[in-house]
């Protein structure tokens, strides 16, 4: 804020963990020769060694916490609050420098324009928070508590001070946060619903006028205030994406990492061995940031102490004789675990491999089989389900976690639906190849419906997008057949969807009674494979570009 | 951003959407709440 000057050598602020100081090489004289040298005369402890530099340290670990924090919003882009304009409008973290006892001013109070105390504050919420017009829908969580702190510590330190609040929704939900919310009231501040349109300043006193609508009343005012305080929200830090590479982990859409599963695996990682704490995961204030660390941590003693770890017996593996080094496998798997480089057999990782199988149904060599859950046997499954009357069956697959379980809901709540479907269990609605769809019409199926995890629920990070590769997929090879391609479908069913499970059912009975005899047979003439012809193995850039063809017209779909 | 078509595979419904480039996202139908919504990237013509 330039209202102070800072040594070569110093502590950062005075509540810093470790309270030690740090060197700044660029505002040093020199260590090369030493040019002053007096901070390592002083130091008793010969603490200071100038040769020291950044280096690489690898270590060998056997879990990995994730606390990178956060970043606070840059509100210079918002150019509607002045803050690049007034010298008066600061942002919360400013606020809290200038009332700090260690901050620039020893905590008085003053405003950067011309350091006299205010006596007139606005606070502005929500600047970089639930705006999706700049790319923020979400609410950064800490913010209404941080200001209501603020006004509170305002009128214990100078009572004279009138601060106005101006808010969309004041979200004080935690523990004593509705009272302190309160007391706030009570000392004198006032909240005006409603967020600014536009700031001016009178270019004489450089006091700043501010013009709200106050939704509550449906009145426009105008205050004049000494100082305004823009309540910036929190944003991913930058490092995020670096990381997420690193230890393959994704992101939700506000671009914080994604959990394992949002309310039974909130601290985990879908990479197992890595955990959460704090805001990378998701905004959240202090206190759930300490109770999510000390969670990561007691995972991560369980870990380290468990003497051996039990890895997912479903897994891929590849043969390698079979394998045609073609690559395609790689990238689709969502945790990594499969390892190719050009001109060499893939290979899986098993302690890494979840068991989704969506390696399995890429592979169109058959090089890789997915334990427990082998193409023989879930083509075996087809073919028996479908051995009688297939014309009077729907034919269903269903992923482990949330359809089956959907269905399962459906059950226990003793829904009526159909008795006409008939449904198979993979571990992930990716596991389902086209062969497994097309086998299903040749038995004779009059409608196949896949059926997966919403987008958000995949507990395989984001397999299901591989699910809907294959049903575009299919859907044109179906057209291209002559095959009406509605009689596959594709659903979304949580576990707690029973409702929905029942309801798709009953959508998936009108459609199969809609199908003729003579569309099965066609079907079952259609699809018949073709004798195979020597082919040569695809590499990864050929089954990309087929991908790309625009006469694939769905190809590259990715919703 | 590009314009994409899609037809819902349950009830027929086909509309055109601005898509971004490797966007993330759920699709439903409109009218009937389905997900078997088939992408196209170009207007799909209409079979006799």
């Amino acid at each position: 804020m330039g209202l102070s000057s800072r040594k070569a050598i110093y502590i950062p602020f005075p509540q810093a963990v470790p309270c030690s100081y740090i060197l700044n090489m660029e505002d040093c004289l020199g260590n090369n020769p030493i040019a002053c040298g007096k901070c390592a005369e002083v130091c008793e402890k010969n603490a200071i060694n100038y040769d020291d530099q950044d280096e690489f340290v690898i270590r060998e670990v056997g879990a990995v916490i994730v606390a990178i924090g956060l970043d606070v919003y840059d509100p210079t882009e918002m150019d509607e609050y002045g803050y690049t304009r007034f010298e008066n409008v600061i942002t919360s973290m400013e606020f809290e420098r200038l009332i700090c006892a260690g901050g620039p001013t020893a905590g008085h109070f003053v405003r950067p324009s011309d350091q006299v105390r205010p006596t007139r504050i606005g606070f502005i919420q929500c600047v970089g928070s639930r705006n999706p017009s700049i790319g923020r829908p979400y609410c950064s969580n800490i913010c209404c508590m941080n200001t209501i702190k603020d006004t509170l510590l305002l009128a214990d330190h100078y009572p004279d001070v009138k601060n106005v609040v101006f808010y969309q929704d004041i979200r004080a939900f935690g523990k004593s946060f509705e009272d302190m919310f309160q007391r706030s009231k009570k000392v004198g501040t006032r909240y005006v619903r409603g967020l600014p349109g536009d700031i001016e300043e009178d270019p004489e006193t450089q006091n700043l006028t501010i013009t709200v609508e106050n939704t509550t009343s449906g009145k426009l005012e105008h205050h004049e205030l000494d100082m305004v305080v823009l309540s910036v929200g929190v944003v991913p830090p930058e490092d995020l994406k670096k990381i997420s590479g690193l230890l393959t982990l994704s992101k939700t859409s506000d671009g914080f990492f994604m959990e394992s599963h949002p309310k039974l695996k909130p601290i985990d990682a879908p990479t197992r061995g890595v955990y959460f704490a704090g805001f990378c995961e998701a905004p959240k204030d202090i206190k759930e940031s300490v109770c999510q660390a000390g969670a990561a941590a007691s995972k991560v003693g369980g870990l380290l102490n468990a003497g051996e770890i039990h890895i997912e017996a479903i897994t891929s593996v590849i043969d390698q004789e079979a394998c045609t080094m073609c690559g395609v496998c790689a990238p689709i798997c969502p945790y990594s675990a499969i390892v190719w480089e050009k001109g060499q057999p893939a290979m899986v990782i098993e302690a890494a491999c979840a068991g989704c199988g969506a390696c399995a149904a890429a592979c169109n060599f058959n090089a890789i089989t997915m334990r427990h859950f082998t193409d023989d046997q879930l083509l075996a499954q087809v073919r028996a389900v479908l051995a009688e009357k297939p014309e009077e069956k729907v034919f269903v697959f269903a992923c482990n976690w949330c359809s089956y379980a959907g269905g399962d809901m459906a059950g226990i709540s003793r829904l009526k639906y159909p008795s006409t479907n008939r449904v198979i269990r993979t571990m992930c609605s990716a596991r389902v190849s086209e062969e497994m769809v097309l086998e299903a019409f040749l038995c004779g199926a009059p409608v196949v419906l896949v059926s997966g995890c919403h987008y958000a629920d995949c507990h395989y990070i984001n397999a299901n997008r591989q699910t809907v590769k294959h049903v575009q997929r299919l859907w044109n090879k179906l057209e291209r057949a002559g095959v009406r391609p509605e009689r596959l479908q594709l659903e979304w069913i949580s576990a707690a969807e029973g409702q929905k499970f029942a309801n798709v059912m009953r959508q998936m009975e009108e459609l199969r009674q809609t199908v003729t005899a003579e569309e099965i047979e066609h079907a079952r003439e259609a699809l018949k494979p073709k004798p195979k012809k020597e082919k040569k193995p695809k590499t990864e850039k050929e089954e990309a570009d087929k991908e790309e063809t625009p006469e694939e017209e769905a190809e590259t779909v990715t919703s | 951003m590009a314009i994409e078509y899609f037809k819902c595979m349950m009830c027929g419904h086909d509309w055109e959407e601005e898509v971004e480039k490797g966007e993330d996202v759920e699709r439903s139908c409109s009218q009937c709440r389905s997900n078997s919504i088939r992408r196209f990237k170009s207007k799909p013509t209409p079979k006799e």
